[in-house]
């Protein structure tokens, strides 16, 4: 990989590019004009999401956009580890599924709040993923990808096979259904999908913010270089094997709270729909298509795939069964024939263009 | 006890053909450095091809060798050639571009789905088969035939690879290639032709699991993927990229399999098979036969 800084859509953090811009004016008013046209989109978009449920009434496409941001979190939970520190989890479900059961099984058998239960499972992913995480970080690529797969898959066969797990109820195959009894903000239970749309909203959002001050701190520096040259990383005295279980276990957590909001938002889970190698699959697909070590990234991922499954599903799942994924697949092959480093370059390069031009365009305005 | 003999007998059997399917995985990893989620695809492919060639033809079910291993090598070839390659190309500097994971990944949506929407679901299993069914008795002990001579296939075809790679010019030049492909390419050698090459190998190989699998096993779209995880547990516990550890690893697993269920309920033999493999990689990451330098 070559040693390209991270750069980010939409940000506000465009760097100064020589020490030189500050002395010429001209080209210091060209950048506060490109930092005002950048928060200025920002906050747009910002009043666009906020606004959208009162534009959209529709439950169904409320629904598919509920998962693109949840797929959009998910993948950004991945990207701290799978994205900066340059090793292929494929067996993220895991987490996911651990953080959907330990809520639940509190919610449902002890009548603790999924908020609280939330956190537990967060915790417990932690632990999980150290199991896997510290004995094969350190490994090669292929190797680390196979082990978290295999991880994954040996967990979901023992969940299935468990009905209980010592006091806890887990139901084997059949998974847990959650009665929809208890609905208000204290049980995390809506009868409307608008909370469900802010809650996942605001968790994206926290996300994106935590994935941003990574980025910027000693911890992301020490991933990308531990990523990119871990050898060269090393001599420098990086402790590139502690900077990746440091990022592991951020991801594992992230991802586990993101297991309890498909529990109370689907009220079913089991084994099959929250453990799966598809899931996993799909964030390691929309991390890459997207851009992966990059904060818009999974983002731009999951706004551009989510779509292409949920919308050929829908429109060719009873006229020709497996077309869908036949368009999926073609897409990912497409994508990354064409670009192997994610969509989120290219289209960083057409919005600064863009940028670049509004930004020429008003100074222009100004000078006349 | 005659059981268990009988078990661990056809689980050797059952295993060496799931050794033959890894050494198709095998080959390709230890060239390409790129685990191919396509295999299962491969095998997939490769069942159809035998299938409709016994079928139109009325050949017996091992002679479809003939139309199968040339087929599934220009498949291969070009497979290599037209989706994997321009991503070697880009990620020329990366020794285990992780999109090539990917690529595979679309590749076994796109033919397992076509192949669905071409063949319909259904279950096809070869009519008039010679094979089908038949036993041979030891005593009280059974045995399989298509499997038994599966298994014979698959040692054969193992020392066939081996003797490719060590006696001839082109089996040195893909090895050459897989210990350092710069090094390779400024002897001469064309590091893409050789990856096509061995991508091409590693599908003919495949094709020859899958006649073996053909006569006593179902053909149908989702077929690879029964044995897509199977074999990279197999390589992995072999040592990824080791010819005798393909054959070796199916072995163990298929031994586990198959006399697991004495014990067990067969589910947790397949949760086993996984914390197996977790507990090789954990204590000797390069695997039975692995070099440890590749990890």
């Amino acid at each position: 990989m070559t040693g390209k800084p991270m750069t980010d859509t939409g940000g506000n953090n465009t760097p100064y590019e020589t020490d030189d811009a500050f002395l010429d004016r001209s080209a210091l008013a060209r950048q506060v004009v490109k930092d005002t046209i950048n928060k200025v989109l920002l906050g747009a978009v910002l009043i666009l999401v906020l606004a959208l449920p009162a534009v959209i009434s529709s439950p169904t496409w409320l629904h598919i956009i509920v998962l693109i941001f949840f797929y959009a979190y998910l993948t950004t939970s991945w990207n701290i580890v799978g994205g900066f520190a340059g090793v292929l989890p494929l067996g993220h479900a895991v987490f996911l599924g651990i953080g959907a059961y330990t809520s639940t099984v509190l919610s449902l058998q002890y009548g603790i709040s999924p908020w609280f239960g939330m956190f537990v499972g967060g915790i417990l992913a932690v632990a999980a993923g150290m199991v896997i995480g510290l004995p094969t970080l350190k490994m090669r690529g292929a190797y680390f990808a196979l082990a978290t797969i295999a991880f994954a898959e040996g967990v979901r066969v023992m969940v299935e096979n468990i009905e209980y797990l010592g006091p806890f109820k887990l139901n084997g195959p059949r998974g847990l259904q959650i009665p929809p009894l208890n609905i208000g903000w204290a049980d995390f239970m809506f009868s409307s999908k608008v909370p469900y749309y802010y809650i996942i909203l605001t968790m994206l959002m926290i996300i994106l913010l935590l994935t941003w001050a990574v980025s910027r701190s000693k911890l992301g520096y020490y991933l990308t270089a531990g990523g990119e040259e871990p050898e060269a990383a090393q001599a420098l005295g990086v402790n590139v094997s502690r900077a990746k279980v440091i990022a592991m276990a951020l991801s594992c957590f992230f991802t586990a709270l993101a297991g309890t909001f498909y529990a109370q938002f689907s009220l079913f889970i089991h084994p099959k729909s929250t453990i799966s190698l598809d899931i996993s699959f799909e964030i390691a697909f929309i991390a890459l298509i997207g851009g992966r070590g990059s904060i818009a990234g999974p983002v731009l991922g999951a706004l551009l795939l989510r779509p292409v499954s949920d919308l050929s599903r829908i429109y060719f799942g009873d006229i020709l069964p497996g077309m869908h994924l036949v368009i999926y697949g073609v897409v990912l092959i497409l994508v990354m024939i064409y670009q192997p480093r994610g969509l989120q370059e290219p289209l960083t390069r057409i919005y600064d263009r863009v940028v670049n031009r509004m930004a020429d365009g008003f100074i222009k305005g100004g000078d006349k | 006890m005659i059981y268990l003999i009988e078990d661990t007998i056809n689980g050797i059997l059952m295993g060496s053909i799931y050794g033959l399917t890894a050494l198709g995985l095998t080959i390709i990893f230890g060239v390409l450095k790129v685990v191919n989620f396509a295999h299962g695809t491969l095998l997939m492919v490769g069942m159809y091809v035998a299938y409709w060639t016994v079928v139109l033809s009325g050949l017996h079910p091992y002679l479809s060798l003939v139309v199968v291993v040339p087929v599934m090598y220009v498949f291969g070839y070009y497979l290599q050639d037209i989706v994997i390659k321009p991503i070697f190309k880009a990620e020329k500097d990366v020794r285990e571009p992780s999109t090539v994971i990917i690529v595979t990944t679309g590749v076994w949506y796109v033919l397992d789905n076509l192949t669905l929407m071409i063949f319909g679901p259904q279950y096809r299993s070869l009519p008039e088969n010679p094979l089908q069914g038949k036993m041979i008795e030891f005593g009280e002990l059974f045995i399989s035939v298509p499997k038994l001579w599966g298994a014979i296939t698959a040692v054969a075809t193992a020392f066939g690879v081996y003797y490719f790679f060590q006696k001839t010019r082109t089996g040195r030049a893909i090895r050459a290639c897989s210990l350092d492909r710069d090094a390779a390419s400024l002897s001469g050698i064309n590091q893409y032709k050789i990856y096509n090459m061995a991508f091409g190998l590693g599908s003919a190989v495949t094709g020859i699991a899958a006649v073996t699998l053909v006569p006593f096993y179902n053909t149908f779209p989702s077929v690879g993927v029964l044995f897509d995880i199977k074999g990279f547990i197999i390589v992995v516990l072999g040592g990824l990229g080791s010819i005798p550890g393909a054959i070796i690893g199916g072995i163990i697993v298929g031994i586990i399999e198959s006399v697991g269920p004495q014990f067990m309920t067969a589910t947790w033999t397949e949760a086993i098979v996984y914390g197996l493999f977790l507990l090789v990689l954990f204590v000797k990451p390069s695997g039975l036969f692995g070099v440890k330098y590749d990890w």
